[in-house]
């Protein structure tokens, strides 16, 4: 790959939904090992950059380039193993932690990772989690404790572009600014955050996209 | 012992036990009285004219004709399974046609050649009555799978989207949706199997003793119709959400909304 071909090409991207415009017309880059932060307030439609890259909405004027190729139905599918993606929407489980981690360890791609447990155990350490989470219901852990079993997910699949949606947002400070650290200190990397908590915006590592006002 | 014949004072005579539904509906006001009515003639009307064509099928026994009369209820049954879930006609009546016919024809041709071993495969006498009853029978079952399916992957959008977001494929994304309908859709037969002879005596079975068959072909004719209606059910079901995955989700593997009728 060039070297100073973007990992990410966001090019005139407008996207509406019943009349009222989402996204309009927005340009920017992402390159590898960069950590980009989509800053805005809630509610106005942040979260549909990641839905387009990853296929979930499709793209209604401009286009999005990974790696020098536009985002389509047959691009789709090599970006969703590359990826790692915490969505901002928690409900994405059920049934026991480590059952829940399992299946999603069992599938084509993801199989050659299923031996984690040293990683997973650490992570846990880290997230401030103890190994018994991995017993209980997903569905009746508290937010916090969800977005760190996903933040646990994400960090297993070691790829090395993270999707981060809000991933904070349940977390208290001292964890939060730790989270923030962990994934801009890793220069390999490439990080795209959206966020709308100020102190990812306080990180001078992030490039920062506003959206709205 | 011959089966005794029921006149037409007969039937009459039976009917006079209506009298306790009608007379529960009309004192309990349940309202039911007039869709009570309507289902008893609809019933007795539709036997009649049943049995009038299936005295005349059994006489011509044409292949032909009996292909075709199958086919026709497969058609029937698609309109029903279509109608009462909440998809959109149009999306799902080819591929659930496709799927009843694939399993009601192979399980049926199954039986007729290696387990009745029939001189004539499609023989109306068991071709169209076996295949009504594998009909009637998976047509509950699928109903439940798709709509099961489907139902279940519009209220767990953003679940299945996650396992597409990590990499899996349709298929993998789809598999626990898929073993739950499944399941849900194998279980009223399940039940069925495992209480039958206990709690209740099976139709099929006790119609062929009143006919005068003995007790112990009866049961074995019992148990073919069950493993049939097990297998058909199976077949249908996997079938029919293989069948409609192609239309129901967008090149993304996303899955359409437009495809839902509310």
């Amino acid at each position: 790959m060039n070297i100073a071909q973007p990992l990410f090409q966001f090019h005139n991207v407008s996207v509406r939904f019943n009349d009222s415009t989402v996204i309009d017309n927005i340009s920017f880059n992402v390159f590898k090992g960069e950590k980009c932060l989509i800053y805005g307030k809630s509610g106005i439609g942040k979260t549909t950059f990641f839905r387009l890259l990853l296929g979930f909405e499709e793209i209604q004027e401009g286009y999005i380039l990974y790696k020098g190729e536009p985002v389509n139905d047959r691009s789709i599918w090599t970006i969703r193993k590359q990826v790692a993606y915490v969505s901002q929407d928690l409900d994405v489980g059920g049934g026991p932690v480590h059952l829940m981690i399992k299946t999603l360890f069992s599938y084509g791609h993801t199989r050659s990772f299923s031996d984690h447990t040293t990683k997973l155990m650490e992570l846990l350490e880290f997230l401030n989690l103890d190994e018994k989470i991995l017993m209980e219901e997903y569905e009746k852990l508290s937010g916090g404790e969800k977005q760190r079993i996903m933040l646990t997910i994400a960090l297993l699949l070691r790829r090395d572009i993270f999707l981060l949606d809000e991933v904070t947002s349940s977390l208290d400070r001292e964890l939060k600014n730790k989270v923030i650290r962990y994934f801009v200190e890793n220069p390999a990397w490439t990080v795209l955050s959206i966020s709308h908590d100020r102190d990812w915006l306080k990180r001078k590592e992030f490039k920062v996209i506003k959206i709205g006002s | 012992m011959q089966t005794p014949d029921i006149s037409i004072i007969s039937l009459l005579l039976c009917s006079l036990l209506l009298v306790v539904p009608f007379a529960a509906s009309i004192l309990f006001r349940l309202g039911t009285t007039r869709s009570m009515i309507f289902a008893v003639l609809r019933m007795v009307v539709q036997l009649f004219l049943i049995g009038l064509f299936l005295k005349y099928l059994f006489i011509w026994n044409n292949a032909f004709v009996n292909v075709t009369w199958l086919v026709t209820m497969i058609g029937v049954a698609t309109f029903n399974v279509t109608n009462k879930i909440k998809l959109k006609l149009g999306v799902f009546i080819f591929p659930t046609f496709i799927a009843f016919v694939a399993a009601t024809i192979f399980v049926l041709l199954y039986i007729t050649t290696f387990v009745l071993r029939l001189e004539s495969i499609v023989d109306a006498r068991f071709f169209v009555v076996i295949g009504g009853m594998l009909l009637g029978n998976s047509l509950r079952g699928n109903i439940i799978g798709i709509d099961n399916f489907y139902s279940l992957l519009r209220r767990n959008t953003n679940r299945y989207q996650y396992r597409l977001a990590m990499g899996a494929t349709v298929l993998e994304a789809l598999l626990p949706y898929f073993k739950n309908s499944l399941r849900s859709a194998l279980q009223p037969t399940i039940a069925t199997m495992a209480t039958m002879g206990i709690v209740f005596l099976p139709g099929m079975m006790t119609g062929q003793i009143l006919g005068g068959l003995s007790p112990l072909l009866a049961i074995k004719y019992q148990i073919v119709i069950m493993i049939a209606i097990f297998a058909s059910t199976t077949i249908a079901v996997n079938l029919t959400i293989l069948f409609t995955l192609r239309t129901c989700f967008n090149r993304f593997g996303i899955l359409r909304q437009d495809i839902f009728s509310q």
